[in-house]
C-alpha cells in the first residue's frame, strides 16, 4: 500500500498516518492479517520521526485494528478481536461529529436518516464488490 | 596529565613543513657559505685601506678575523642565526593560533573532545620542534663544512653558544605565539611581534639599556669570548618562555569562538 | 523522563548587545527538537554556549548530565555537531581529516563512515578545499556520526544541500540516530525540514524562546477559527484564555487561538452563528505568526 502524508499541512502527520492506515482497513485495502510496515520502514519511506510512527501504531493498536505480535511485526488486527467498548466509544465520536455538522447545516433528521441508510446501502454495496473482486469472499 | 597530543603536532609540522624546509636549508646553506669563505673575506678585508674599513667596523669588528673560531661565532650566533632565527620564529609563530580563527577552522578543531590547554601546547611544540630543528641541523652542517676547512672549530663551546641563541628564538617565538592568541590575524600578529623585535633591538643601540635587550644576550658574546657561561641571562630567557606561554594558553582557554 | 539536553537561565551579549536572554529549555533524550528562528535570532550563539565554544555571562546547562560550562571536554564526547558553515583543514584529504578526527575519540565507527561515504560517493583521496559545498556538508555529517555521539547537534545543516540530498540527510539522521534511540538538536529556518521530523518545537525570536510545543500540539491547537455570528456576540468572548488575536470583518470573526482550542470553540457555540470553520495552519504560518506577535508587543 501507499502511505503518503503532508508534513507541511496543518494536520499532524500523526493524525494523517492514522487516518490512513484507519481507511485502508475500513475499505479493505489492508486485509485483516496482513502485516504492515515496520516503524523504521515507514519512518524513513516518508522521512518523518518514528516516534511518529510509533505513536500511530500504538494508538491503533489500542483502537484493536492492528496488533503486534513481538518480533513479529505489526498486523493487521481480526475483526472479532476488536474491544466491543473501543468500537462503540469510537462509532460514538463519529456520530457525534455527524450530528454537528448536520446540525450546522440545519438538516432534519428525516433527511439525516435517509442519507445515513442510503450511504450505508452504498457502502455495503462497495464492500461486497471489493470482495468480489479481490475473490476474499468470507 | 597530559599537555600534548601527539595528533595535533603532527598537523602543525605539516602545516608548518615549508616553513621548517625552508627555514633549516636556508641556514645550513649560509652555514655551508660562511665557513668556506672566510680566507677570502680575510684577504679582502687586509686589502682595503684602513680608512675604507673604518665604513665596515660594523660588519667585522677588528678582532673577527684573529682566530677561524671567533669568525664562525660572529658570523653564526651574532648574526645569521640571531637573523634568521628571528625570522622564523615568527613566522612559525604567527599562524599557530590566529591561523585558525582567520581560517574559521577554530570552530571544528575546538569541538573535538581536546582540552584548549592540549591544543595550546602542542602547537608551541611543533613551533618549538621546528625552530630546534633549523637551528640544530644548522649548526651540525656548519661545524661539518668547517672540519673540511684547514682551520679548526670550537665545536662544543659553539653548539652551546647555538643553545644560548635558540634560546632567545624560542622567546621571540613566545612572544609571537602570544600575539597570535590575541590577534586573530597571523599578519597582524607577525607585525606585532616584528615590532616588538624592534624595540628590543633599540634597547640594544643605547649603552645604558643594553643590558636589558635579548639580543645582546642571546649572541652568546659573553660566553664565547668571554668563557663565562651566561647563566642569569639563560634562566631569565627560559622563564620568559615559560612565562609568555602560560599567559598565551590562559587566554587561549578563554577564548570564544 | 529524562533530559539529554537542559538549558538554564542561559545569557549571552556581544558589546552590549544582547543575542540570547535567559533562554531555558529542555529537550528529551531520544527526541528531536526543532529550534527555530530567523538569521540573527540567537539559535547559533545558543549552540556554540551548548558546545563551549562560547562561555554565557551567566545561566548554564547539561547536556547527558554533564555541565557545558564545567565539563566541556565530556560534553564534546558525547555530542556530534554540524556546523552551519563548517570550515575544515582544506589542505587535508577526506580520509586524512576522519584520520584526524579519530585521535580524539574512544569510539570510532569505520563501517558507518565507510557506509556513508559510499553513498554520497564522497572521494575519501580528495582535498577537502576541492569539494562541493554539499560534500563539504556531506563529510560534516560523517565526522559529527563517527564516534556514535548520543545527541547529535545541527546547525542550519541543509544550507548548500538540494532537495534531494536534504531528504537523504533527513533519513540518515532519522535511521542513525532517532532510530538508535539518540536525541536531535535541529537548529534551522528550514521550515520545511523541522515540520516532518521534529518532535517538540521551540521558537526563539530576537534571543529569547517564545514558545515550546510538540509538533502535533502545535498543530491540534494552534488554529484560526472563522465565524460568522447570527447576532454579535459578547465581548467577553473575546477575553478567552488561548486567544491571540481577534479580526473583524462586518459580522464575521477571524479568531487566532493557540490553545484552548475546545473550549473556545464550546464558549463561541453558545452564540448563535451562521457558519464556523477551523482553518489548519502548518508551521510555517505558526511561525511568521509567533514572530509578528513577538514584535508587536
Amino acid at each position: 500500500m501507499w502511505y503518503y502524508v503532508d508534513p507541511h499541512s496543518g494536520v499532524p502527520i500523526y493524525v494523517q498516518l492514522k487516518e490512513q492506515v484507519k481507511k485502508a482497513v475500513a475499505s479493505g485495502l489492508l486485509k485483516e492479517g496482513e502485516q504492515l510496515p515496520s516503524v523504521r520502514e515507514l519512518a524513513l519511506r516518508l522521512t518523518i520521526n518514528p516516534n511518529t510512527v510509533y505513536k500511530v501504531y500504538q494508538e491503533l493498536e489500542r483502537e484493536g485494528i492492528i496488533e503486534t505480535a513481538r518480533g513479529l511485526g505489526t498486523f493487521v488486527a481480526l475483526k472479532k478481536q476488536k474491544d466491543a467498548a473501543l468500537q462503540e466509544a469510537a462509532l460514538d465520536r463519529a456520530l457525534e461529529n455527524l450530528m454537528v455538522e448536520a446540525y450546522q447545516l440545519s438538516v432534519d433528521s428525516k433527511t439525516l436518516k435517509e442519507q445515513f441508510l442510503k450511504k450505508l446501502a452504498n457502502w455495503k454495496e462497495r464492500l461486497r464488490k471489493g470482495d468480489e473482486d479481490n475473490d476474499m469472499g468470507n | 596529565m597530559t599537555v600534548m597530543n601527539k595528533a595535533l603536532i603532527l598537523k602543525e609540522l605539516r602545516e608548518a613543513r615549508w616553513k621548517l624546509v625552508v627555514g633549516t636549508g636556508l641556514l645550513a646553506a649560509m652555514a655551508i657559505g660562511l665557513a668556506l669563505v672566510y680566507e677570502t673575506i680575510r684577504d679582502f678585508i687586509f686589502m682595503v685601506p684602513q680608512d675604507q674599513l673604518e665604513r665596515y667596523g660594523n660588519l667585522f669588528p677588528p678582532n673577527v678575523f684573529t682566530s677561524y673560531s671567533v669568525y664562525i661565532w660572529s658570523q653564526w650566533n651574532a648574526k645569521n642565526l640571531t637573523q634568521i632565527g628571528t625570522i622564523l620564529a615568527i613566522l612559525t609563530g604567527m599562524s599557530l593560533i590566529a591561523g585558525e580563527f582567520h581560517g574559521q577552522t577554530a570552530g571544528f578543531l575546538l569541538t573535538r573532545p581536546v582540552s584548549r590547554r592540549v591544543v595550546f601546547f602542542s602547537k608551541a611544540a611543533a613551533g618549538a620542534i621546528i625552530l630546534v630543528t633549523a637551528v640544530t641541523v644548522s649548526t651540525l652542517t656548519l661545524i661539518l663544512t668547517a672540519s673540511f676547512t684547514p682551520h679548526s672549530v670550537e665545536a662544543g663551546r659553539l653548539l652551546v653558544a647555538a643553545g644560548i641563541t635558540l634560546l632567545g628564538i624560542l622567546v621571540i617565538f613566545a612572544v609571537t605565539m602570544l600575539f597570535s592568541t590575541l590577534i586573530e590575524d597571523p599578519v597582524k600578529a607577525g607585525g606585532a611581534a616584528v615590532l616588538v623585535v624592534v624595540l628590543i633591538s633599540a634597547l640594544g643601540l643605547l649603552a645604558q639599556t643594553r643590558k636589558l635587550s635579548l639580543f645582546t644576550h642571546m649572541n652568546a658574546a659573553r660566553y664565547f669570548l668571554g668563557g663565562v657561561f651566561p647563566a642569569v641571562p639563560v634562566v631569565l630567557m627560559a622563564l620568559s618562555v615559560i612565562v609568555l606561554l602560560v599567559a598565551g594558553c590562559q587566554i587561549f582557554c578563554k577564548k570564544e569562538v | 523522563m529524562t533530559w539529554a539536553i537542559e538549558l538554564d537561565g542561559l545569557t549571552k551579549s556581544f558589546r552590549g548587545k544582547m543575542a540570547v536572554e535567559n533562554l531555558s529549555l529542555n529537550v528529551e533524550a531520544g527526541s528531536i527538537l526543532g529550534f527555530l528562528g530567523q538569521n540573527g535570532a540567537g539559535k547559533t550563539t545558543t549552540i556554540k554556549m551548548m558546545l563551549g565554544l562560547l562561555r554565557p555571562d551567566s545561566g548554564g546547562g547539561r547536556i547527558l548530565g554533564k555541565s557545558i560550562t564545567g565539563e566541556s571536554l565530556q560534553v564534546l564526547r558525547k555530542v556530534g555537531y554540524v556546523a552551519e558553515v563548517q570550515q575544515m583543514y582544506g589542505y587535508m584529504s577526506v580520509n586524512e581529516i576522519l584520520n584526524f578526527s579519530r585521535q580524539f575519540y574512544s569510539r570510532w565507527n569505520s563501517a558507518l563512515i565507510k557506509r556513508y561515504l559510499d553513498f554520497f560517493s564522497l572521494p575519501s583521496k580528495e582535498k577537502i578545499k576541492n569539494l562541493s559545498k554539499g560534500m563539504k556538508t556531506q563529510l560534516a555529517l560523517i565526522l559529527a556520526m563517527a564516534h556514535e555521539p548520543e545527541v547529535l547537534v545541527l546547525d542550519e545543516p541543509s544550507s548548500g544541500l538540494d532537495p534531494i540530498n536534504r531528504q537523504e540527510f533527513l533519513r540518515i539522521i532519522l535511521d542513525e540516530i532517532s532510530l538508535q534511540g539518540k536525541t536531535v538538536f535541529l537548529s534551522s529556518h528550514q521550515l520545511h525540514d523541522v515540520e516532518r521530523v521534529a518532535d517538540k518545537v521551540a521558537f526563539i525570536n530576537q534571543g529569547r524562546l517564545l514558545d515550546v510545543r510538540s509538533m502535533d500540539n502545535l498543530k491540534t491547537t494552534v488554529k484560526k477559527i472563522r465565524v460568522v455570528f447570527q447576532r454579535e456576540p459578547g465581548s467577553s468572548l473575546f477575553s478567552q484564555p488561548g486567544i491571540t488575536e481577534v479580526s473583524r470583518e462586518g459580522s464575521a470573526y477571524l479568531i487566532a487561538v493557540e490553545e484552548n482550542l475546545e473550549g473556545i470553540l464550546a464558549e463561541i457555540k453558545k452564540y448563535p452563528y451562521f457558519t464556523l470553520d477551523i482553518i489548519d495552519q502548518n508551521l510555517e504560518e505558526i511561525f511568521i505568526e509567533k514572530v509578528r506577535g513577538d514584535r508587536h508587543e
